[in-house]
């Protein structure tokens, strides 16, 4: 079996199903906790927002109670002072004289009686219109800044105008001014205009801009909007719900790797055992054939031992009966004399004849079961084939070419005679209509071999798996006997007969018996 | 060995039709024939006299060619003509004693060829 690390796709498909899903279910509760993150963000930029707008507001309240005073008083400088002198504020007083605008009464030394306003301070009693309050362009060193209100004096057009300007520490604890609710933000406060350093009145930290992510809220101060910025020091959402999505995530990617590897461990069992059983199934089925074989085969060799037994028996039962007949005929044709009808010899010749033929019949059975016992003797081969081609008459329109090699082995002259006498003859008569035999004999390798071959029609191939079982026969007339005794004839010597069509078309036979030195009798 | 000649062949085969039938021949040949059924029958004849041939059956009852030839010290002319070989054990026993082997059906001719050979050769 392949030992190598390859995962099976089921595994890797089920492994990759929860990776993406565990993936994308990150994401989604990902965006959600963000989503919430930020809706969080908002909620309390826009609270701290309006917290601080109220907060904020109490100033632009003051400074258009002490225009009413203003109005009340006719805008008498000493009232003014009175009245700003009991709440302890900074509170200015300014009238427009044409263009400019003048301080008519102060309670602090920055601005003095008289004196002409400039800078942020024109700019925020400028915006100032009605008797809403506003507020002016904010100004800051880094370390204090400073915040500018002004409210008009009614009825409009009065001329008349409360300036306020407050100095506050630049950055300050948040909390202390918007409350501890939003101590877990971190806010900037921007005046009027743009979100600008320039312009920053006051934030809970020295690193700005804040880093994203950031929300914005405006804060409403009189008629003026200032911009609140603000992020979370720490997320909103936390512990089990923020860290949710990567718990997911982790568990997610070590559900797929358990399930994967559980899966790969079952697969590759499946896998060994279906392995197992192939293996087993394979081998199993070799038995089965191989016990069919050879149940076959000894079915086969029982029936050819039975039938082989029964010609024995047979051909030994004969050899009496046809003693007695053919001693009888011998008789008869003795006594009957020579002036024999033509009729009578016609049947008596026919009779002597056929218990010949009936004689050879009986030798043909009893060799088959019981070869002879092997007379050895040292046999010169072209002579062994000189020897059968002379006993062997050719047929007309039958060529014989012969081919053989000086040399010389050891065995039965007897019966190898009968041996190449029989495929010699099979030879002949597989060309009734003419032909060439091929007989061939070389020793080598310590065997020597004999070919015969024909250029008849050949055998088929379903007659040639049977061509040497007794009484199988392809000729019209045959006993079916002669090719089984050469085989047994063979293999008593120790040797192998093969028949094969051979490209000409015909058969050829081959024999090769081994060349034993020992003589023995 | 008595003395007395019996016949010049003693033919031994328990088959009737073969006995008689080869008797016919031989005699038709010229030569005097004696008859036996069995071994035990040729063992009692050859007692009481003496042949030149001995054709031998070798599958008969009571005693069989093989036992003849074991009870025989000296046997004469002994031509084996069996529907069975006469190989093996048998040979090595009693192989000397044997003039020749025939298979049956022997042609009549080869009998008497042979028949005539076994008496030249006790003649010679």
């Amino acid at each position: 079996m392949n030992r190598r690390w390859i995962p099976s796709p089921v595994s890797l498909l089920i492994g990759a199903i929860i990776v993406l899903l565990s993936v994308g279910g990150y994401f989604l509760l990902q965006h959600n906790v963000d989503q919430q993150e930020t809706s969080l963000l908002v909620s309390n930029t826009t609270d701290a927002g309006e917290t601080a707008s109220y907060a904020l507001d109490g100033v632009i309240t003051g400074l258009t109670s002490t225009a009413d005073v203003v109005q009340l008083t006719n805008a008498s400088p000493t009232q003014f002072l009175d009245y700003v002198g009991l709440s302890k504020s900074s509170e200015v007083l300014i009238r427009k004289v044409g263009d400019h605008y003048v301080v008519v009464a102060s309670p602090i030394p920055a601005f003095q009686p008289g004196e002409t306003l400039t800078g942020p301070a024109l700019a925020t009693v400028q915006l100032a219109r009605g008797k809403e309050g506003v507020s002016g362009p904010v100004t800051t060193n880094g370390k204090l800044s400073n915040a500018r209100f002004a409210v008009q004096v009614p009825p409009a057009p009065s001329g008349l105008y409360v300036y306020q300007q407050l100095a506050i520490p630049t950055h300050i604890n948040l909390a202390s001014v918007i409350g501890q609710a939003f101590s877990n933000l971190d806010a900037a406060l921007y005046g009027p205009g743009p979100v600008r350093s320039a312009n920053l009145l006051l934030s809970s930290t020295m690193k700005l801009p804040l880093a994203s992510p950031t929300a914005s809220t405006k804060v409403r101060i009189g008629g003026s909007n200032w911009t609140l910025v603000a992020n979370a020091r720490t997320p909103f959402v936390s512990g089990l719900a923020s860290s949710g999505p990567l718990i997911l995530l982790v568990m997610g990617l070590f559900i797929a790797l358990i399930v994967g590897l559980t899966v790969e461990t079952v697969q590759r069992r499946h896998r060994y055992a279906q392995a197992l059983v192939d293996e087993r199934t394979a081998d199993l089925n070799a038995s089965l054939r191989e016990l069919k074989e050879t149940q076959d085969a000894l079915v086969r060799q029982e029936r050819l031992s039975a039938v082989g037994e029964m010609a024995s028996v047979i051909g030994h039962e004969l050899r009496n009966p046809l003693a007695a007949v053919t001693n009888a005929l011998f008789i008869v044709r003795g006594d009957l004399g020579e002036d024999l009808s033509q009729n009578a010899e016609k049947y008596l010749s026919m009779a002597e004849r056929e218990t010949s033929k009936a004689a050879v019949l009986a030798d043909d059975l009893t060799a088959f079961v019981r070869p002879r016992e092997l007379v050895n003797s040292e046999i010169d081969v072209p002579d062994l084939v000189d020897e059968v081609l002379s006993a062997t008459p050719q047929p007309e329109h039958v060529q014989v070419d012969v081919e053989v090699a000086p040399c010389s082995l050891v065995g039965d002259r007897g019966q190898l005679a009968e041996v190449l006498t029989n495929l010699v003859t099979n030879a002949y008569q597989a060309m009734p209509d003419g032909g060439t035999v091929r007989l061939g004999a070389f020793c080598s390798n310590g065997s020597a071999t004999f070919t015969v071959e024909d250029t008849g029609d050949g055998i088929q191939d379903d007659e040639m798996q049977r061509i040497f079982e007794p009484f199988f026969t392809t000729k019209n007339s045959g006993t079916g006997l002669g090719l089984a005794i050469v085989q047994r004839l063979v293999q008593a010597h120790g040797g192998q007969i093969s028949l094969e069509n051979a490209a000409t078309g015909g058969v050829r036979a081959t024999v090769v018996l081994p060349v034993k030195k020992k003589v023995t009798t | 060995m008595n003395s007395v000649l019996l016949a010049d062949v003693l033919v031994v085969d328990d088959e009737e039709p073969i006995r008689t039938s080869v008797a016919q021949i031989l005699r038709s040949a010229g030569y005097s024939v004696a008859e036996a059924a069995d071994g035990q029958d040729a063992l009692d004849m050859l007692e009481s006299g003496s042949v030149s041939v001995l054709l031998l059956d070798i599958r008969m009852p009571r005693r069989t060619g093989i036992e003849v030839l074991q009870a025989l010290d000296s046997p004469p002319n002994v031509i084996l003509m069996s529907a069975y070989r006469f190989e093996g054990e048998d040979k090595r026993s009693v192989g000397h004693k044997v003039f020749s082997h025939l298979m049956k059906p022997v042609a009549p001719r080869q009998l008497l060829d042979e028949v005539r050979a076994a008496i030249d050769r006790e003649d010679a």
